[in-house]
Order: structure tokens, then sequence, then C-alpha cells
């Protein structure tokens, strides 16, 4: 039943708003893994990705009836995941409180959460791939998520821009300032003598070049 | 020559500088100092090498481990997910701020009153999602609005006879160690060691969550906001406070279990604004 329907995600999407039990369930296996991937790499801890994929597909669940088709399907069901991924880790850091001498800021970072950040499944025999996927987990949340979308998913800056609300520059400037602690982080760069920290204190998002 | 700073620096060569004051003075450190010369070209060595290490990740699979396929086969098989449940139109999931306090607000002093009324109304359209608020209690309580309402004689919450939502508005200050504890009474009221007055600060805590009690749509946008990160059946909620701040106390059965689900005044705005949960004996 999966993967075999011969619809469209649209065609599907459309059959699920209007009753049909099963379309829902095609769709969402039809993308579960790139899916799943978005999530894992966004939270970088498998209960969460779980369970942050849970509440989006809840939602695109709810929401099926409203989608108008201004993005194609998977462009909606990512935006639903990343922002469900990102709304469980602030909400964390939210109840965060003062961070460990040593630890980056609370606004700063997900990572240190006591106990949570079990190891992920590995997702693959490829050193680079596991190298970079750990230094990826190092980096702010918002940096990471907005590096998953554009660099691994593909969408482009103005697209990630949209699905999570923030201006374009400030999507660039995420994407900028991630993949330079990576190149620290990766070994491509030495650490600047007064640069910040790797996955250090100074993340907070700039919005050049104005909003949306 | 100045220091250099990676985060400005990677902000210009990324781009994101473009078309800002900013891009020119980065632009002259750049052109001028020998060290952000230096480190401007080291970054952009650097990115191209990042830029393969991505592209290998991005081409590493990551499927869904059988166990968590598992999980979701099985809720794509719950009654959750047989059939498409439409809900009111609400704002676009996106970013949002985290203040859920909106101290001194207008809706904070518009009382009682005000406030109890619309749920009435709310009352009505929660009755065509399905779900029922006993209407008794809070008409009740508007007829008593003047009175110097105590959580002890505040409306008490009623089941009602066909099973559906119970509400109260008690004012209570809940702790996180009350309920976390289970130490909180199952009756229909909360228990005396939760209870304080009810007096103006009470009363503006009920009133900051006039969103969610002046609106059905927006009470049951709540709810199913809960049961997206908390599938289960909502069988009561207390419009109150929690740990000082406005809070909706909503308990929530679950095949698994039963739980008190504190919500924000968010709630149902971009997600349950889940401030806090714990299992309820």
């Amino acid at each position: 039943m999966t993967g075999q329907d011969p619809r469209t995600d649209e065609e599907l999407l459309a059959a699920h708003a209007a009753g049909e039990p099963d379309a829902f369930g095609v769709l969402f296996r039809r993308h579960r893994d790139r899916l799943w991937a978005v999530a894992l790499r966004t939270t970088n801890d498998r209960e969460d990705a779980a369970d942050a994929l849970q509440e989006a597909m809840l939602s695109a669940h709810r929401a099926a009836g409203r989608f108008r088709g201004e993005a194609a399907v998977t462009t909606w069901l990512h935006r639903i995941v990343v922002n469900a991924c990102v709304d469980r880790l602030r909400r964390r850091q939210a109840h965060l409180t003062v961070p460990l001498p040593g630890q980056a800021g609370a606004d700063d970072d997900d990572r240190h959460t006591p106990t949570r950040n079990e190891p992920a499944a590995p997702s693959t025999d490829h050193d680079t791939a596991m190298v970079v996927r750990s230094a990826l987990a190092e980096l702010p949340y918002d940096q990471r998520a907005a590096l998953v979308l554009v660099d691994l998913q593909g969408y482009s800056v103005a697209e990630v821009a949209q699905m999570m609300g923030v201006a374009e520059g400030t999507i660039k400037s995420r994407c900028s300032r991630g993949r330079a602690r990576l190149a620290v982080m990766l070994g491509h760069l030495r650490n600047l003598g007064d640069s910040p920290d790797v996955g250090g204190t100074r993340a907070q998002d700039v919005t050049p070049g104005g909003g949306l | 020559m100045s220091a250099v700073d990676l985060d400005l620096l990677a902000d210009y060569v990324g781009g994101a500088l473009d078309g800002t004051p900013e891009h020119q003075r980065v632009a002259r450190l750049v052109a001028d100092d020998p060290g952000w010369r230096s480190a401007a070209a080291d970054l952009t060595t650097a990115l191209a090498l990042v830029d393969a290490d991505l592209t290998a990740l991005g081409a590493a699979p990551e499927p869904m481990p059988d166990d968590i396929a598992a999980r979701f086969d099985a809720l794509l098989a719950s009654p959750e997910f047989t059939a498409p449940r439409p809900v009111p139109p609400r704002p676009a999931v996106g970013e949002r701020t985290l203040n859920r306090d909106a101290p001194g607000s207008r809706a904070a002093r518009r009382g009682w009153r005000r406030w109890a009324t619309p749920v009435v109304v709310a009352a009505s359209v929660l009755a065509l999602a399905g779900i029922v608020l006993p209407l008794g209690p809070l008409a009740t309580s508007q007829q008593d609005a003047g009175a110097g309402l105590t959580a002890e004689n505040a409306p008490a919450i009623a089941v009602a006879p066909d099973g559906g939502v119970p509400t109260t508005a008690s004012g209570t200050d809940y702790r996180r160690e009350m309920l976390a504890s289970g130490s909180m009474s199952q009756k229909t009221t909360p228990s005396s060691e939760a209870a304080r007055t009810f007096d103006g600060s009470e009363m503006a805590a009920a009133t900051d969550l006039n969103r969610l009690g002046g609106s059905g749509e927006a009470l049951a946008t709540c709810f199913a906001a809960i049961s997206t990160v908390l599938p289960g059946t909502v069988t009561g909620a207390d419009f109150a406070r929690f740990e000082g701040r406005p809070a909706l106390i909503v308990k929530v059965d679950t095949a698994t279990g039963n739980w008190w689900f504190v919500a924000g005044p968010q709630c149902g705005l971009t997600g349950p604004d889940e401030l806090f949960r714990a299992p309820r004996n």
C-alpha cells in the first residue's frame, strides 16, 4: 500500500481532506524517512524526533483541509515538522534555568539538556557523514534547523524563511554562522583568536538586510 | 589590526550583510586589515569543504528505525487518524515569543463578569465540535460575579451528564510540586492545599485567559493542540494560574495513564503553549 499508490501528494492530501481514511497514511509513509531525517537532524534526539514528528503529523492531519497548494505538499509537511521540532527545543530551553559553567548561554543552545541527548541511532557507515552529523548536532538549534532545510533538504533561503516565519536575512545569517562554526569543528578552519567559542555565546540572530 | 569576529565575517561572506551599512564596514576591514583579509580567505576555502561535508551527510540515508516506524503504524491506525477532523483556522505555525504573560493587559482589567459571559457562547461552539461545557456552574458564576468568590466557593466543576468537558475558573495558583506529586485531589474542585483566595490577582489570571474563555473556537483549538502533544481525552479544565502565571489546568486521560497538562494563555495559537505536565494518579 505504501509507495504503490499512483496518486500525487496533492491528490492524496485532497482525498484525506475529503474523508478517505487511508490517504494520509499513504502520504506519510511515502515521505516517512525524509521527514524522519529532518526531525532527527534538527532535534538531535531520537525520542524528541519521534515525538515532534508525531505532533507534526497530527497537526498536518487536522490541517489538511486548509492546505491551499501554495507550496508543494512536501514543503508544507517539512514546515510543520521543523517547526514542531523547533517548538519542542525552544520549550525545553525555556525550562532550563542556569547553564553550567563553561556551557553556552541558555538562549543559545539545547545541546546541554541533561539526560535527554541520548545518541541517536547511527544512520550510516560513512565516516564523513557521521562526523558531520555530530558536528551539526553541536550547533545552536536555530542554525541547525536552517542548515538541515537549506543544505541537506535543498530548500531555498526564501522558502525556509517562509517556513520558519522569519526574514530571509535571518536564515542567511543562521546558515552562514552555522557553516562557519562547522568549519571550525570539522577542522577546516582554525579557531580565530577572538572568535566566539564554537557553539558558544554569540548565536543570537541578526536580521541583516531587513525583514520580509 | 582589529580582532576578527567569525560570526560577522561569516555573515559577510555568506551574503547576510548584503545591502546593509554593516556590509560596507566589513568590506573595508577585509580590504584594509590583513587579519580580516586572511580570515576571509581562509573561511571561503573552508566553506567549500563544509559544503562537501554537508553534501555527504545529505546523501547518507536516514531511515526511520523499525521501532519508531511501528509506533507510527499504530498511530495511523488509531482513531486519531481514521478521519480528518476539521478545526477552526488558526495562524500558521511559525516562530513565536515565549512571553506568555501580558501584565497589565487590557483583558486583565475586564473582570469576571466580562469574562464569564463569552464562555456561554464558547460552549455552544464547542458543542458543535462535540465537546460539551457544563453551562450550569458558569451561568451561576456569572450571576454571582459581584460576590467575593473564593476558591472554595468558586463555581464547582460539574461533570456534564453526557460526558462533556467540565470546566471551572477557580483562580487557584497551582504549583509544580502539587501536580507532580500526585497529591492533587481528583475531586472536581481544587484541593484546599492549592486553593487561594479569589482576590483581584486571581481575577486577573482568569481574564488573562480571556481569549480562551471568550471563544469556543479558541478553547476547542487549544484542546486540539494539547491532543497533538498528548493524545487522549480532555476530561476537565480549570481557568486558573500556574506558579503565578495565568494558565489553563487541563486533565487529560490517555490510553497509558492520566495527566495534568498546564497550558499557557497562548494555547492553540501555534501549539499547546505547554507550561508543565505531570502524571495524574
